[in-house]
């Protein structure tokens, strides 16, 4: 083992439902679908270099990840579960971290992380911190990445972290006009939406929290549709995707037109979000700031564009909370060496 | 036992559940100071008499580990390297892990 591959690598990980995110220290962004499976893919590959199905195993079970017809992820035990569990490895796999020591923090919807008090979950921080740090190995010859530190933040706070801390060629700082106005961050994620709000770098809890609705829920409204008007028992989980982005699906050797479908279940979903982004911010006209960031913020930007006039998207709106953890890991996050 | 005493000292301001991950940590900079110091060693000894004429440690007295790490290619970042450059006084606090804004962690409650 070399001396490189001791010095931990900090990781900013968004281990979300539908995709996983991570940030890295040199600017790197990388997303990969949350898909994977219990069990071996079973395939074998003729040529490595086009290898699109990846085995792992973790607490005596397999999983292969990638292009798989994927298990669902959005069940309340994901965040805790080996399916997880290898999703992230693969992602850092694909980070180029096999074999490295990693010091991450993830997150947590803001309902799973906070009571209704704003005290914290501690038995779930727990088991999520411990989580990631169990043993996942990849079934062939790659080394796995091992996550020696692992902290847990609330979603979009994380966002909020990346909101306040700027990182430049000169260095870090503090945008401390954004340090203390009142802003709200509005996560649209693949399950959940989280809401919170920070003013004087306190967290507001009264308008602070979960929705369960995201991204996955245009998915699920599809695949409704596509059994019912096709009189189908059932739809393949690749179909689905496949049909929300291109507004069509194969059946039957042939295209048919379900960009309908797609609208109207992106529609319901939008006025789902909006109507409980009212109850939790009313009209924001005290925030000086309402922060879009997530996934959502880039599929819906045309349909949430004008909810409040003082309103912006983040950078990357789908990498805000990761790059957010990894600053919260450098800057801010009590370490183990304080690095 | 100063040094002994200083590292109990330091454990206690850690909370229990972070004790493993900082005994670790503890070891892994131990282990890369002391391969840092075999490589100044290393490198001092055919310039500086007296360095020359210290005993080197033994490879079979315990510290093969670092001379390992001596021969190891240079350290380098793996990636950009995790430092905090220029932070403005105004708003760089120390806390007490040294990170510039620790005392932001507070907002997570």
């Amino acid at each position: 083992m070399s001396e490189q591959r001791m010095n931990p690598v900090s990781v900013g990980l968004d281990d979300g439902y539908a995709f996983t995110k991570l940030a890295l220290p040199d600017g790197r962004l990388i997303a990969i679908p949350s898909r994977a499976r219990l069990g071996r893919a079973n395939v074998t590959w003729i040529d490595n270099a086009e290898q699109r199905i990846f085995e792992y195993e973790t607490d005596d079970q397999s999983f292969a990840v990638g292009e798989v017809e994927a298990e669902p992820t959005y069940f309340d035990a994901y965040p805790f579960s080996g399916l997880n569990r290898a999703i992230v490895q693969h992602g850092l796999q694909k980070a180029g971290l096999g074999g490295h020591s990693v010091h991450a923090v993830s997150g947590l919807p803001v309902g799973s992380f906070y009571l209704k008090d704003g005290s914290r979950r501690e038995e779930t921080l727990t088991k999520k911190r411990d989580s990631l740090k169990r043993t996942v190995r990849p079934i062939d010859s790659r080394l796995p990445a091992a996550i020696a530190f692992h902290e847990v933040i609330p979603e979009a706070l994380a966002a909020w972290y990346d909101h306040v801390i700027a990182e430049s060629d000169n260095g870090v700082q503090l945008e401390s006009e954004r340090l203390h106005a009142p802003v709200a961050v509005v996560d649209i994620g693949g399950r959940t939406t989280d809401y919170v709000v920070v003013t004087n770098q306190a967290v507001l809890h009264g308008s602070s929290g979960s929705l369960r609705c995201g991204l996955l829920d245009v998915k699920r409204e599809v695949a409704d549709g596509i059994r019912g008007r096709f009189d189908m028992e059932a739809v393949s989980e690749r179909s689905v995707e496949e049909a929300v982005q291109r507004g069509s699906v194969r059946l039957f050797g042939k295209d048919h037109d379900i960009s309908d479908l797609v609208k109207t279940a992106q529609r319901q979903v939008v006025e789902r979000l909006h109507a409980e982004t009212q109850r939790q911010l009313g009209r924001g006209a005290e925030l000086e700031r309402i922060l879009f960031v997530g996934g959502g913020a880039v599929a819906f930007a045309a349909q949430i564009q004008d909810w409040f006039p003082n309103q912006t998207v983040a950078d990357h709106p789908a990498f805000a909370n990761a790059r957010g953890m990894l600053k919260y890991l450098r800057y801010v996050c009590e370490t183990p060496d304080g690095a | 036992m100063l040094v002994e005493s200083l590292i109990l000292q330091r454990l206690d301001t850690v909370p229990k559940r972070r004790h493993q991950d900082w005994i670790r940590a503890l070891l892994v900079q131990g282990y890369l100071a002391e391969s840092g110091m075999v490589r100044r060693l290393n490198t001092t000894t055919s310039e500086n008499r007296t360095a020359q004429c210290r005993v080197q440690p033994s490879p079979r007295s315990g510290f093969d580990f670092s001379d390992w790490v001596g021969r190891s290619p240079p350290r380098k970042p793996m990636v950009t390297p995790g430092v905090t450059k220029a932070v403005p006084e105004s708003v760089a606090r120390q806390g007490g892990s040294g990170k510039p804004f620790a005392h932001l962690r507070k907002v997570v409650g």
